[in-house]
């Protein structure tokens, strides 16, 4: 681990980050070495160096969301979404084609209009070059699907099959590191936790194609990169997560743990980046989510809320949330073998006793069944 | 035609089986068992090449799945390619690296075909799932994850026991080691095509077994099938030098193109039992025609046309072709086994590593079998069928035997002997035909036609000249056994033909055969001098594409008492030439050493060290069948495609070589191992200090080498040349076996027909007994006959043998495999079989004679 302890506003560490992103030096990432690493409190990051691979933690990914739409008004939801799993492989053999990590990608294009859901996944090996997340080029890629890190803006492309995004995110605002001392906890103990950090405002412009029809189009984008080596506890079956981009400027990022006997997770946490990029940790206390609305997918038989209301007392939070369009489940059957709902949504309420709306995506795991077991607890070596 | 069903039953089918005269049940067993055993060869052999060439090709096809596109190298392709090949396609078309090998199981010594492929990339190419429990595609490769995992095929398994979670023991590459089975292979995709005799690997675990880190043998491609012209002319454009991309029926074609002189020359020589059963058809019909001389002549008396007369006869031999083909096709079952076997065996050492297939049983090769039964003895039938037809009906109211009438004595059929065989020259001179010596087979065809219309006038000339010294022998028997002999001798002549194109075939074969196993046994001891030669053991055992690490190498240069050591490299690889790509093997060794301590013969006779010397780094020697097939001379530029581009390179010489018939290009070792990134070497010629023991070096390089891992077979010179000859003899034991089918099939045809021709006559016999000949008189008489028949057909037959050897040696072979045989006779075996197929003749007028005994003349007389 980095060693030195982070200390001060946030802020102020931003300042220092920047410059040294530019210096592009900075702390080695920890490699895999006996085993995989675990999230420790006082991480020090370091971007864009810290946007990319950490391959000492068994998961990784990297979710860019967003809206946007063609000047026309034509409403798109996307997402690209890069994974890596760590793979214990203690067997020696120099081939480039040994497995050390799992690369999977999926990509989903929300078609509000004809309220058309298309998704593609992918599953590679390193290999030759064939997936990846490397700080040195700047590329998150996964076959043809890629995001580039050029000049302080991601670049994302990535099609098939006659849909697919071709889109440039500007950051609007610094990365979020969510949770506390840099940790995001997940669980009763310690280790089951994670490094969680997110572009929360990207301006995104570029094309989207659906059906081989492509169109020009702008709006805003979101980014999540999470990498931890265990994250939940026996006894979660899932999460919801939300992502908003408030007109007023300020964004809400709320994560919620479920536990199979439905009582609430004191591990639910969420965040609050201002309009000026001033970051506030919300615990579990401070917000509740409550489920409104069910769609019961056709596919998978799972029941979603697709509508929620969230209330923040302390923050003077009552909005109510709506998925854009029912039908954004994943079945990610080839690659993850998870089958989620991930897609657009729209939110309306009231914020510090004013009228407020905006844009977001909404995340919803172990609806369709249990989750993959490399996300649960398990031995783990520290790098103590 | 008009004559009644019932007509035919009396008259042909009831004769057939026995209900006629004594004896004629076995005639007519013989006559089917000869069209059956031709049938059967026949048969038997396309059987075998279909199961081992046939579905080599099929498990080409089949392996390549929904591949549309492959992009291969000499000696495998670069794997970091594979992202820049990517980036060029683009996102509509898949990539799939794949490494394609064969394993041997070392508890049964079985061949398997081994692929090594990313599962992940892999899917959309090939069917490979596991069988029982549905796995994701995440899972299975997790399960692969230690590099001695495989999965095996359903066949496989069961044959060596293995289920999941087994092990099993491989000889793989340079090594001998313990594999984990993770599972069963569904039989779907390549696991089908194989009949599940297939091993995966992960690509990982493929690359460090066979040594190929950094490589892959070819890279898969799968691309919009509409733009598939397109994208291929992209490929070809965008390739770096020595790379190509090609369609995956490409492989199979050129598979096939390298195997087909070989399989052709194998049906050829099955058909010449064909042959030899047709001309016991000929002669069945013809004393069939000859018998029913009244008949017909009561038929044709009664209003019977004549053409309906020759249809009653074509009929009979259908009949008898059909039923031969009915037992042709259980023969050929039988015998499909061990040709299986052996033509296996042959492609496996010459060719390519190829698991044998399964022989198939179709309704398509029952129909088969009845066609060339059929259709050969209606062929056959033919001319003594029109015979019938000149039958007149008042001519048959005479009674007695009569011969039928012949026009192939005399003057003009001298003349036409003389034209075919003249032509038979001829077309013995002209070119292959693509690739294919069909002009040698129409040479063949030729002489035996001409020594066909020969053979009257030799049995003429023949019994003259054994009369006196006949007489003087065996007495009065012995002028009545010529004489008989000369009394009818168009039959006699056909009966003489048959064996004598037996005899023949087992001759010009024998010659072929004798002297290529002459000139190789020269060759070899001329050419492979080296005291010890190693090899890896897996590539002995059938992995033919198994290498010796350059570590080993070194250790084996390092060992006290090696004076030298010559790494010989052989890679398949494919020539540009006349616009297709043709296979050929790539090669490389170390010259100096050659020159040194080595030899080799070169067609113009100069010495290696007079064509190796020098700089090297643009000349190669190619073996004479390249310098054949491809019209290289020596002084040429020869083009080949390396990594660093298309290089001409000097031709120095042409080097005699019996390795393979795809022909061989020769580089330098420095030269071959810089240009193709390979410092493998396929076997050492091992090169001792003259103070070193054989027997004791051979053991301590066993030893090291054993102890650093590595799986070796160290032969001494002496057993090499050894191998080589019995490389040389299994190669060749499917012609010694369809040669001795032919025979067997000419000595039931003198059986047969001897048989015939005693009970035809009977009547002659009834008179002799009456005027006091004894049985054994009787006897005598018919064993002279049949001595003398096969001594004829063995004179002939030699005679014609010798010319057809000629055809063979140095039309047939130089035009299908491209090397110089030197002509050698095989006095002793020609001696040895003639005696026997004269023994054989013999007996073969042992149960006629007996019948002949049997005749009661009182009754005979009386019946005739």
């Amino acid at each position: 681990m980095g060693g030195r302890r982070q200390s001060g506003k946030w802020l102020a560490a931003w300042g220092l980050l920047a410059v040294l992103l530019l210096a592009r030096a900075g702390a080695q990432i920890p490699e895999r070495a006996d085993g995989f690493c675990r999230a420790e409190p006082g991480y020090v990051y370091q971007f864009p160096r810290d946007h990319f691979s950490h391959p000492c933690f068994r998961t990784e990914w990297w979710y860019f969301t967003g809206n946007v739409k063609t000047p026309q008004g034509r409403e798109f939801g996307f997402e690209l979404t890069f994974f890596r799993e760590g793979v214990e492989n203690p067997y020696p053999n120099p081939s480039r084609w040994r497995v050390d990590d799992l690369y999977m990608a999926h990509m989903a294009v929300s078609d509000l209009e004809e309220e058309e859901f298309h998704f593609r996944e992918k599953l590679s090996r390193a290999g030759v070059g064939l997936a990846g997340a490397d700080a040195e080029s700047g590329r998150i890629w996964n076959s043809h699907w890629e995001a580039r890190w050029i000049d302080g803006k991601w670049l994302l492309e990535a099609a098939e099959g006659g849909h697919g995004i071709e889109l440039e995110l500007t950051p609007q605002k610094a990365p979020v590191i969510h949770g506390e001392d840099g940790v995001s906890a997940k669980g009763e103990r310690e280790e089951n936790a994670s490094h969680y950090v997110s572009l929360t405002r990207l301006e995104t412009k570029g094309r989207v194609s659906v059906d081989g029809e492509s169109f020009e189009v702008s709006g805003m984008g979101w980014m999540d990169h999470e990498f931890s080596t265990s994250q939940l506890e026996a006894g979660q079956v899932g999460w919801d997560w939300i992502s908003l981009q408030m007109d007023d400027g300020t964004d809400w990022m709320f994560f919620q743990l479920r536990r199979a006997d439905g009582a609430g997770d004191p591990f639910t946490s969420g965040t609050r980046i201002g309009a000026d990029g001033a970051v506030t940790h919300l615990s579990a206390g401070d917000f509740e989510m409550t489920p409104l609305d069910e769609w019961v997918s056709p596919r998978s038989g799972a029941r979603y809320p697709v509508r929620w209301r969230v209330v923040a007392p302390g923050e003077g939070l009552d909005i109510d949330i709506r998925a854009a369009m029912n039908n954004q489940e994943l079945d990610t059957d080839r690659t993850t073998g998870v089958v989620y709902w991930e897609g657009s949504i729209g939110a309306e309420g009231r914020y510090k006793g004013r009228q407020t709306r905006g844009r977001g995506y909404l995340e919803m795991t172990g609806y369709g069944g249990p989750l993959p077991a490399a996300l649960y607890e398990e031995e783990v070596n520290s790098s103590e | 035609m008009a004559l009644p069903p019932k007509l035919f039953r009396q008259l042909i089918v009831r004769p057939l089986w026995g209900m006629g005269r004594p004896g004629d049940r076995l005639r007519t067993a013989l006559s089917l068992l000869a069209i059956g055993l031709g049938v059967g060869v026949v048969l038997a052999i396309q059987l075998a090449n279909r199961a081992s060439i046939g579905s080599f090709q099929d498990s080409l096809r089949q392996i390549s799945g929904r591949t549309n596109l492959t992009v291969t190298g000499t000696n495998g392709v670069d794997e970091l390619l594979l992202p820049e090949l990517n980036r060029l396609l683009g996102p509509e078309a898949h990539l799939s690296p794949v490494i394609e090998s064969t394993a041997v199981a070392a508890a049964t010594g079985q061949v398997v075909q081994v692929l090594g492929i990313d599962i992940l990339e892999d899917s959309p190419f090939r069917d490979t799932e596991l069988g029982g429990v549905e796995t994701s595609p995440r899972d299975f490769l997790l399960q692969l994850t230690d590099p001695r995992s495989v999965v095996v095929g359903e066949t496989f398994a069961r044959r060596h026991g293995l289920q999941s979670g087994a092990e099993v023991e491989l000889l793989l590459n340079d090594r001998r080691e313990t594999y984990t089975v993770r599972g069963i292979l569904a039989p779907r995709g390549p696991a089908a095509a194989l009949a599940g005799n297939l091993i995966l690997m992960d690509i990982a675990a493929a690359q460090m077994s066979f040594g190929r880190l950094g490589r892959v043998d070819r890279i898969d491609l799968i691309v919009p099938e509409d733009e598939l012209p397109a994208y291929e002319r992209r490929i070809s454009d965008w390739l770096p030098a020595g790379m190509r991309v090609e369609r995956p029926e490409a492989r199979a074609e050129q598979a096939g193109t390298m195997l087909r002189a070989f399989r052709w020359n194998l049906t050829a020589l099955s058909y010449v039992s064909l042959l030899v059963g047709a001309f016991l058809i000929y002669n069945t019909i013809g004393i069939s025609v000859v018998r029913r001389r009244r008949e017909i002549g009561v038929l044709r008396a009664l209003g019977a046309t004549r053409p309906e007369v020759v249809w009653l006869f074509l009929n009979e031999a259908v009949l008898l072709g059909l039923a031969g083909g009915v037992l042709g096709l259980g023969m050929g079952r039988l015998l499909a086994e061990g040709a299986l076997r052996l033509v296996a065996g042959t492609v496996n050492t010459l060719y390519v590593s190829a698991t044998p297939g399964v022989i198939e049983f179709s309704a398509g090769l029952v129909l088969e079998a009845l066609v060339i039964g059929g259709v050969t003895a209606l062929l056959a039938a033919l001319a003594p069928a029109m015979e019938s037809a000149r039958v007149q009906p008042a001519e048959t109211m005479r009674t007695g035997a009569h011969e039928e009438r012949t026009s192939r004595a005399g003057r003009r059929a001298g003349l036409g002997a003389a034209a075919l065989l003249g032509l038979g020259w001829g077309a013995s001179r002209l070119p292959a035909v693509a690739g294919l010596p069909l002009f040698g087979y129409l040479s063949v065809l030729l002489v035996i036609a001409g020594f066909y219309f020969l053979m009257p006038s030799l049995l003429v000339i023949f019994t003259r000249l054994v009369e006196r010294p006949v007489r003087a022998l065996l007495g009065v028997e012995g002028t009545l056994a010529v004489r008989g002999l000369a009394t009818s001798p168009g039959r006699i002549a056909t009966l003489t033909m048959s064996l004598a194109t037996a005899v023949a075939m087992m001759a010009s074969v024998a010659i072929m055969v004798g002297s290529f196993r002459d000139t190789l046994e020269v060759w070899s001891e001329q050419t492979l001098r080296a005291d010890l030669f190693l090899k890896p053991t897996a590539q002995v055992a059938g992995n033919r594409g198994a290498v010796i690490p350059p570590e080993a190498i070194q250790m084996v240069r390092q060992m006290e008492g090696v004076e030298a050591v010559d790494p010989f490299r052989a890679v398949e690889s494919v020539y540009e030439w006349n616009g297709r790509g043709h296979p050929y093997v790539l090669a490389s060794g170390d010259w100096k050493t050659l020159v040194r301590h080595g030899n080799l013969l070169f067609l113009d006779g100069r010495k290696p060290e007079e064509v190796m010397a020098g700089e090297t780094q643009r000349a190669v020697i190619v073996s004479e069948p390249f310098a054949n097939r491809y019209r290289v001379s020596k002084g040429d530029a020869l083009e080949l495609d390396t990594p660093a581009g298309r290089l001409a390179f000097d031709v120095r010489g042409v080097f005699y070589d019996y390795g393979n018939d795809r022909g061989t290009v020769v580089l330098d070792r420095p030269v071959f191992s810089e240009l193709f990134r390979d410092d493998t070497a396929s076997s050492l010629a091992i090169y001792l200090r003259a103070d070193a023991d054989t027997d004791v070096m051979s053991e301590q390089l066993s030893a090291g080498l054993g102890a650093a891992g590595y799986a070796m077979l160290i032969t001494p010179n002496a057993r090499l040349q050894q191998a080589v000859l019995r490389v040389f003899d299994r190669t060749f034991s499917i012609t010694y076996a369809l040669e001795a089918v032919a025979i067997l099939v000419a000595a039931l045809g003198i059986a047969n027909a001897l048989l015939a021709w005693v009970i035809e006559r009977r009547r002659q016999f009834g008179i002799l007994r009456v005027i006091g000949a004894s049985r054994r008189q009787l006897r005598k008489m018919i064993l002279t006959d049949a001595f003398l028949v096969g001594l004829l057909g063995n004179l002939t037959g030699g005679l014609m043998g010798f010319l057809l050897s000629w055809v063979l040696i140095f039309s047939i072979n130089v035009q299908s495999f491209g090397w110089t045989i030197q002509f050698h006779m095989p006095y002793e075996f020609l001696a040895l079989a003639g005696l026997a197929i004269l023994v054989t003749t013999v007996a073969a007028g042992l149960y006629p004679a007996r019948v002949a005994g049997r005749f009661d003349p009182g009754a005979v007389l009386a019946a005739e």
